[in-house]
């Protein structure tokens, strides 16, 4: 008895990290230019596109403003384009995704903001493209920044996949809602909470741990 | 090396538009190093980022080894670029990177070989002092060594101008000596052309051939640097001058001159000397061949780059009918006398 449920637990607990982490690579993927996009179109000295920018910062923050539970259902339709499916793990990863992405680039953006700007003017002094700004001065500078930015999606990420467990999306979420709330068993409940307090502790301390290190 | 022409900047904002430099005219001969002098806000800034367009001009031109930067597309303006280093008031290091690191940084740019990148950089961190501290970070140097690997970095593609941003503006007095004395021996050993701008005349008198004073966005004095010490024109030079060489009296004495002479009056002068004259017992000779008394004022010598400047003001017991006579004597080419006024001898006393 305590067995099954051990293991159902630790199902469970898989198919969060997997939602998460296939989740956050993606943000970081597509996040990352994302975010340098729009420093760079912003910043004078780089690649200043005012309308650019405007445009791009315009979707990221529609992105962002739409509620994660409403664009989970919103984006049915093109997850199962996707993906094939509209429900599990692998569905819900796609809604993950795609919340994920703007939240990451926005924080990349202000994270390569605080590198100092002497410093971009020094490279430009130096002969160096924009691109190699970019890839050696802004984002090794702000690494440690970024770091701290994937701890807080994966942790933002940890949330929001619990309320895709709640509508069929597998994991920690469905079963505290399918065993704690709709059978009222309340340990399991307790237990899946448990487990995401020691989940999101690890994450948050190894972030800061990379963070300081690297 | 460097010439700028007519160059005018005209920073466009919504309350208005802030004229940032004004005919600005400048040029910067091969070996030379070449100080800029201003207030804060005078427009210094903007002129060296005009340089390597780090501003661009809103008019005028810019000119590297002849060719015209303005009209450079993308590609050669970086090639320009890597002939021309820069050091900046705030050191600008990459804080990621070790003293090595940074140095290396611009070969990097230029995707040289790891083995070509050491032979340039390692000697470089000798010159400057810092090759025993090349795996530090920038965190763990004071602000001399700091600015030492930015030298370094700046000379690692060997250009053959430096452009140098208020670099000794956030060090302590003994640390600017230091930098100043590297840049001087970089200067020489190089022969690399330096373009300096500060506020501070100390800087300027420590390493400059030629002198630009600029106020209000327009260059107002460009001299030799002897001679912006020994003949300040506008009063913005003057007062850059008098910051480190003292040559007025003392508010209160000078308040007792008068322009006309009167009967029993002494004659207050002031005396420029240069070169040989700092070195030759002047007033000794003055006295016992024209048996003239002499009160001295005040007596100051400095140390330009390369020649030294001394200053005497007197006060002479002598009839105004004599005073020709006493300026031909004491007036030579390294000599120079000035009537600053005179005085009545009781009024002196009190």
């Amino acid at each position: 008895m305590w067995i099954d449920k051990l293991g159902l637990i630790s199902h469970a607990t898989v198919q969060t990290l997997d939602m998460v982490f296939i989740a956050c690579l993606f943000a970081v993927v597509f996040g990352l230019p994302l975010g340098v996009f729009l420093f760079v179109t912003r910043n004078p000295y780089l690649f200043k596109r005012p309308l650019m920018h405007s445009v791009l910062g315009f979707f990221v923050n529609m992105l962002r403003s739409i509620p994660f539970i409403i664009l989970l259902v919103a984006i049915t339709p093109f997850t199962r384009l996707i993906v094939g499916t509209s429900i599990g793990t692998t569905a819900a990863m796609v809604p993950l995704a795609i919340s994920a992405i703007p939240f990451f680039a926005r924080l990349v953006e202000s994270a390569i903001s605080e590198v100092p700007v002497g410093l971009v003017e020094a490279s430009l002094a130096m002969g160096a493209t924009v691109l190699q700004i970019v890839r050696k001065v802004l984002i090794p500078e702000a690494r440690s920044p970024i770091i701290k930015a994937v701890t807080l999606t994966l942790i933002t990420l940890v949330g929001y996949s619990a309320m895709a467990g709640a509508i069929g999306g597998g994991g920690l979420g469905n079963v505290a809602i399918m065993y704690g709330y709709e059978r009222f068993e309340i340990h399991i409940m307790i237990m899946t909470v448990l487990v995401l307090i020691a989940m999101v502790q690890v994450f948050q301390w190894l972030g800061d741990w990379m963070a300081k290190i690297i | 090396m460097i010439k700028l022409t007519n160059v005018n900047k005209i920073y466009l904002g919504k309350s208005g538009h802030l004229q940032a430099l004004k005919n600005v005219n400048l040029h910067v001969a091969p070996g030379e190093i070449v100080g800029v002098i201003g207030k804060s806000g005078a427009g210094k800034s903007t002129l060296i980022r005009c340089v390597n367009l780090l501003e661009r001009p809103t008019s005028g031109s810019v000119c590297f080894n002849n060719i015209e930067l303005t009209t450079l597309n993308a590609a050669q303006l970086r090639a320009a670029r890597h002939q021309i280093g820069m050091v900046f008031q705030h050191f600008n290091l990459l804080e990621t990177r070790t003293v090595y690191s940074n140095v290396a940084f611009p070969l990097q740019l230029l995707k040289k070989s790891n083995s070509e990148i050491e032979r340039v950089v390692i000697p470089l961190l000798e010159k400057v002092g810092l090759y025993e501290r090349r795996d530090a970070y920038p965190h763990q140097l004071s602000g001399g060594q700091k600015q030492r690997v930015a030298i370094a970095r700046a000379l690692a593609t060997r250009p053959q101008v430096l452009l140098c941003d208020e670099m000794t503006s956030s060090l302590d007095p003994e640390t600017t000596d230091e930098i100043l004395q590297l840049i001087r021996d970089i200067n020489r050993e190089m022969h690399l052309s330096i373009l300096c701008i500060t506020h501070e005349m100390h800087v300027i008198k420590a390493i400059a051939d030629r002198v630009a004073v600029i106020d209000h966005s327009e260059i107002v004095e460009c001299e030799k640097l002897i001679e912006l010490f020994k003949n300040p024109k506008t009063q913005v030079a003057k007062k850059f001058v008098r910051s480190v060489f003292k040559s007025e009296l003392p508010a209160e004495l000078q308040l007792k001159l008068h322009d006309e002479v009167m009967p029993d009056d002494l004659i207050v002068l002031r005396l420029s000397f240069f070169g040989h004259a700092t070195v030759e017992p002047i007033m000794n000779e003055f006295m016992q061949q024209t048996h003239v008394k002499v009160n001295i004022l005040q007596a100051t010598i400095e140390q330009l780059r390369s020649e030294m400047i001394g200053l005497m003001i007197i006060a002479l017991d002598v009839e105004k009918a004599k005073l020709e006579k006493v300026k031909k004597f004491l007036e030579k080419d390294d000599l120079t006398v000035e009537v600053m006024g005179y005085v009545d001898r009781q009024a002196w006393a009190n």
